[in-house]
């Protein structure tokens, strides 16, 4: 027979995953844990240490070793953009954006909802036209997208968002830029409203209030690492162009579109600068630093892109410039904004 | 563990090039790069002409005079030189008001023969059913034109003119499919709706994409809907479409044919591909690899077993039709309008043979090709076509064995291009050295000589005669 061949004698000690008590064995991991996280602080401390004699001497410190994660290992892509290219330059003076770009449009939004929407998407929609400047919302009653679109367009607004909803939670979000624009749906999930949102530990007690409140100022507007083609379509041009140009830094408003991974993350802050007096051990006299404090306001949600339609709604007879496709999710380190 | 590598594209033959438009007003001319003399390899940009800002919205390719017909949006065509781009010949836009020129983009366009009925001529229609054949010359005056309407109401979205250039076929939204002679500018057939389905509701015509099957033969056409139907038309048949399958849920972008004469390779506005067998209406196969937009434009290279595509999503992709393979692709930047091949090995473009012998010579250089380009391919191809041609063979080996009245019966079945097909083969085969078709031979003989080998002797004489 010969299977339960104890290993214990072997000294290192057996592997927790081996045990097959529940209890012992939690206990063995937890133990492993503790002592994996000694070793990482006795490693650290060493590093840290080599570094110190390294710049004392003079010399170079042994580089230190960056960590492989999934942003670091994604597949190269020939899309990126590159600052240098002459070709897009010219795309983005002829495009459907370049009137908003050139100050000779400023953006006017029009909010509306699915059919039949609940309470929490309408509450998403009042903490939208905080955030977004110059929005206006319209019930939706029976009317059908495309003739929305008409309407909008002849009321001279420049795009259209439509929230859409799934079991009285939002779910959804297509941005249909007008005249001829591009139409952008995305998959809307994880929000969260300004009344949830719960202050960190880490803040002073002098946000005791959990949210902030936003302003009328102009925000300013963050776009993260939309690098290729397709993302700098979508991140440029579809979000910023719901945004007026000219934001008044005054306000100390901002709001941050994030792409990680393919995932938009829309965030919505005021931040303060404070001077901070921090004391080092061993010294004696206050050094007194400038922070960025943030405080959040205003909602908080995660946007996927599920496709990009080339002219207004269109689902019948609209051509796609990109559609997501599960052909395309066979790599886990492809990513397409 | 997920995969953390990803399979290269194994690269086109280094033969290949093919001329790309885009919206923004280039004209990319692609080819394909093999390192250090290999014979595939990675795509490559080798020119870029054109300004942007005057986007582009049809083009048409000579391969026999190497040149290139380029419709502008603002209506102007240009005639270039597809070596190096110059522009050898203008032809103004038609239109005068400014305003009309904006909303009316020439969407379908066509360079004549040199050598051909028309001479240096260009034919473009208009959305608005505006088409006009045009002669441009190298001297002298501005030729006359000659222009007629195709339709009244509705948006021409799609204009073919056939290899023979006398007949085009004009088709669109709101606009039917219809022919028309070009000596006289009128109209010789049009196609009917469809009947009514099972609820009742006629479609609309929306013909989104449409091509002439045959190169010799106008009569048949097979186009593709906005009601994500691919149709095919005869015209000699019916007004009716004598076939249509519905391929998948969005309205068909591309059609273009194989010229082989029945399969026809079909792109729509999701970034699907497929190809289809147009006799019986069967989904041939679909072409995966990294299609995400629209596909426009779909060019099937005249002499090797390949695809291109192009579309919405900016990538130029050359396929392998036999194995469906993605072989390469490039980012071109600019969303495609339309791609074209430049055949190398200059293909004659001559008409006006027969069906049949079309056929066969079309299939001859196909095989050709087979054995020059691709020979793992053979293989597969060899076991296919034996199984399809059963019922033909069955003759053959008994009429071997009859053996007397041989004589005057291959003479007659000589001159037919089917036995031509036979012989290459059987030829092809022994130059391989394989011995599969034989060995089938004497299965068939075996089970056709058990009852009674005097009666089936006789049986084969008497076909023999015949």
């Amino acid at each position: 027979m010969g299977t339960k061949r104890l290993r214990e004698d072997d000294g290192e000690g057996k592997k927790p995953s081996l045990i097959r008590n529940k209890e012992r064995r939690s206990e063995a991991f937890a133990q492993l844990k503790r002592e994996k996280k000694k070793a990482k602080k006795l490693r650290i401390k060493a590093r840290d240490a080599r570094e110190k004699e390294c710049i004392e001497l003079g010399e170079a410190p042994p580089p230190r070793k960056t960590p492989r994660t999934i942003e670091n290992t994604r597949e190269p892509d020939e899309t990126i953009v590159r600052p240098d290219d002459d070709e897009l330059l010219a795309d983005i003076a002829t495009d459907e954006f370049a009137e908003h770009f050139n100050r000779d449009k400023s953006p006017k939004l029009l909010i509306t909802t699915c059919r039949k929407c609940s309470k929490r998407t309408f509450k998403l929609i009042l903490e939208l036209q905080s955030v977004i400047p110059n929005t206006e919302y319209y019930k939706r009653n029976k009317r059908s997208l495309k003739q929305l679109v008409k309407d909008a367009t002849e009321q001279d607004f420049t795009a259209i968002v439509v929230i859409h909803e799934n079991r009285r939670e939002p779910d959804g979000m297509v941005i249909v830029n007008l005249p001829e624009g591009p139409t952008a749906h995305f998959r809307l999930s994880n929000l969260v409203l300004r009344k949830e949102i719960k202050a960190r530990e880490s803040d002073s007690p002098s946000f005791s209030i959990n949210h902030g409140r936003p302003t009328s100022h102009l925000p300013e507007l963050i776009l993260n690492n939309f690098t290729t083609s397709l993302g700098h379509r979508i991140g440029r041009w579809m979000f910023a162009s719901l945004f007026y140009q000219d934001p008044n830094f005054r306000g100390r408003r901002v709001v941050t579109f994030h792409n990680q991974r393919d995932y938009i993350f829309f965030r919505h802050h005021r931040y303060v600068f404070e001077p901070k007096e921090t004391k080092q051990k061993g010294e004696q006299k206050k050094k007194t630093a400038v922070i960025a404090r943030l405080q959040e306001c205003g909602p908080r949600f995660t946007l996927k892109l599920l496709s990009l339609q080339h002219g207004t709604f269109d689902t019948k007879h609209g051509e796609y410039e990109w559609v997501h496709k599960p052909d395309m999710d066979t790599s886990r380190r492809r990513f397409f904004l | 563990m997920p995969r953390t590598s990803t399979l290269e594209p194994p690269g086109c033959p280094a033969q290949l090039r093919a001329i790309c438009c885009d919206a923004l007003g280039f004209v990319k001319v692609v080819e394909a790069r093999g390192e250090n003399g290999a014979e595939n390899g990675p795509l490559d940009v080798v020119a870029r002409w054109g300004q942007p800002g005057a986007g582009i919205s049809a083009i048409s390719y000579s391969n026999s005079s190497n040149r290139l017909a380029v419709a502008r949006k603002s209506g102007d065509i240009e005639i270039l030189e597809s070596t190096d781009g110059s522009i050898c010949a203008q032809l103004a836009s038609l239109n005068l008001d400014a305003k009309e020129r904006e909303s009316d983009a020439i969407s379908g366009l066509h360079l004549f023969r040199e050598d051909g009925p028309c001479g240096q001529s260009v034919l473009s229609c208009s959305r608005n059913g505006d088409a006009a054949l045009r002669a441009f010359g190298d001297e002298g005056p501005p030729s006359p034109v000659s222009r007629w309407n195709v339709c009244k109401s509705g948006d021409v979205l799609s204009m073919r003119v056939h290899n023979s250039e006398n007949v085009a076929s004009f088709g669109g939204n709101r606009v039917e499919l219809s022919l028309w002679d070009l000596e006289s500018s009128s109209k010789v057939w049009e196609a009917k709706k469809p009947r009514p389905n099972n609820i009742g509701l006629v479609s609309l015509p929306y013909v989104t994409a449409s091509t002439f099957l045959l190169r010799d033969d106008h009569r048949k056409l097979v186009i593709g809907t906005g009601d994500y139907q691919v149709r095919l038309y005869d015209v000699h048949a019916q007004k009716r479409p004598v076939v249509a399958v519905t391929f998948k849920e969005s309205p068909i972008k591309a059609v273009a044919e194989d010229p082989d004469g029945f399969t026809v390779y079909v792109g729509n506005s999701t970034g699907s591909m497929a190809s289809f067998d147009m006799r019986t209406g069967k989904l041939l196969s679909g072409f995966k690899g990294k299609l995400a937009g629209s596909v426009r434009c779909i060019a099937r290279h005249p002499s090797l077993p390949l695809i291109a595509s192009c579309g919405l999503d900016r990538f130029l992709r050359i396929h392998d039709i036999r194995s469906r393979q993605l072989l390469g692709r490039i980012f071109l930047k600019q969303p495609l309008v339309a791609v074209v091949f430049d055949d190398q090995a200059k293909t004659s473009e001559e008409p006006l043979l027969t069906a049949s012998q079309e056929q066969s010579q079309g299939k001859r250089k196909q095989i050709e090709n087979e054995v020059d380009y691709m020979d793992k391919e053979d293989d597969e191809d060899e076991e296919e076509k034996p199984r399809k041609k059963k019922p033909k063979k069955h003759k053959k080996p008994k009429r071997k064995q009859a053996g007397k009245d041989d004589e005057a019966t291959d003479l007659a079945e000589d001159e037919s291009p089917a036995k031509k097909l036979k012989e290459l083969k059987k030829l092809k085969r022994k130059q391989n050295g394989e011995t599969s078709e034989p060995k089938k031979k004497k299965i068939k003989d075996t089970t056709s000589e058990k009852p009674n080998d005097k009666s089936t002797n006789k049986k084969k004489r008497t076909r023999g005669q015949e």
